[in-house]
């Protein structure tokens, strides 16, 4: 009779054991499954800050070539070279 | 506390309130059939609890996750004090702060659960019913504040355990059958109501097929002897906020290329393309995004002496 309770209380030990670590796994699921459908409904935010969008690099080269060939635009100089006085 | 810039901790603050929202409600109904007078053969009342037990404690963890990755998101505009103390943050105050109260008083009943043993049964027997609290004040947060909260599968899912909760209170108070599967589908049209109803949310949408703006932005030209660029820089405000602007390379008397950019915000994908027609107080254009998706662009505006102008921004697939 004894042992019989016993097989019993074991086997509901090991069902509430079983139970929890379901308990756990569908925890975790949850958690991963809606992180997932959070990203495809509303993927982020704005994780720089804007700025202005920029012309070309091509469209502004092609310009300011034509203003140095023009002479509307000076090529820049090099600075004048640094010399320390004689001591 | 604003230490990350990270989506991913956004996805893990979102993911977690709903996991703990899903265990919440798994362990409510464990708690009301284990209050319940029938007996489970092969269940008895220790391991019951010792699930039930287990699960709050699932519960706490997953609360803690959600709070913490709120804490540290730099992007939401919450402070230590506006997530401890209810009715501080300045985001949906009523619907945070059920939340907040309703975490907070779970903790006090975790409290109370340790010191079961040394509390009078009666004692922790009504404060253990706070519990219908703590769900109740979790399904409205969810409810008003979530940032899915307008998305069917998480209206599926607050159907789904509010009608669970509810037949499972109808059965504990040995109201089962018909009534108890009654009260489950009053509690469904109670949320599909709620949220097309006085919740009802509708967000912005992100990098939209089609939208229509108002634009602000001013005009630049660069000109040299026989090349110029004129350009037209501007800010589309209204449901999809974005940044466009169209490059024309003139040569005399003939248009040479031309460059069109549209930037979405608050994403920053980018749709790079060309303009397609020139107007005096406007343009058209296409551009194609950089998830492949095509769109066609019509701006017009009416230009102030400073070269600034203000107009309207249509896009369309």
């Amino acid at each position: 009779m004894a042992r019989s309770r016993e097989r019993r209380l074991a086997a509901a030990r090991r069902r509430a054991t079983f139970a929890k670590a379901v308990l756990a796994a569908g925890g975790a699921c949850a958690f991963l499954a809606a992180a997932a459908l959070a990203k495809v409904t509303y993927p982020g935010h704005h994780k720089r800050h804007s700025r202005s969008l920029s012309a070309p690099k091509r469209f502004v080269e092609v310009v300011r070539q034509n203003q140095l060939q023009a002479g509307i635009l000076a090529p820049a100089e090099a600075p004048p070279g640094v010399t320390s006085a004689p001591s | 506390m604003h230490v990350t810039t990270s989506p991913v901790d956004w996805y893990a603050a979102r993911a977690a309130g709903i996991a703990a929202y899903l265990l919440l409600t798994t362990v409510v109904c464990l708690g009301l059939t284990m209050a319940g007078r029938k007996r489970l053969e092969r269940w008895p009342r220790f391991a019951l609890e010792d699930v039930h037990r287990f699960g709050g404690l699932l519960v706490g963890s997953f609360i803690v996750i959600h709070v913490v990755t709120i804490a540290t998101d730099a992007y939401l505009p919450f402070s230590l004090a506006a997530i401890i103390v209810p009715f501080v943050a300045s985001y949906r105050p009523l619907f945070t702060a059920l939340g907040i109260v309703a975490a907070e008083l779970l903790l006090a009943l975790a409290v109370t659960n340790h010191y079961r043993a040394r509390l009078p049964y009666h004692y922790w027997r009504r404060a253990h019913y706070l519990n219908f609290g703590v769900w109740t004040g979790a399904t409205v947060h969810g409810l008003g504040s979530g940032t899915d909260r307008s998305t069917p599968w998480l209206l599926a899912l607050f159907a789904a355990a509010v009608a669970a909760v509810l037949a499972a209170t109808a059965s504990r108070f040995r109201r089962g059958g018909v009534l108890a599967g009654g009260i489950a589908v009053a509690g469904v049209a109670l949320v599909v109501l709620l949220a097309v109803g006085p919740l009802r949310f509708t967000p912005r949408p992100w990098n939209a097929q089609a939208f229509d703006g108002v634009l602000t932005g001013h005009v630049l030209q660069d000109a040299g002897s026989t090349r110029a660029l004129v350009s037209a820089a501007a800010t589309a405000d209204g449901k999809q906020r974005a940044l466009i602007r169209a490059d024309l390379l003139i040569e005399p008397h003939k248009l040479d290329a031309t460059s069109f950019q549209l930037e979405f915000l608050p994403s920053g994908m980018l749709c790079n393309g060309h303009v397609t027609r020139v107007q005096s107080f406007g343009f058209d254009a296409t551009c194609r995004a950089q998830d492949g998706t095509r769109r066609i662009v019509h701006a017009r505006w009416s230009v102030s002496p400073d070269s600034s102008f203000t107009g309207s921004l249509s896009v369309h697939a």
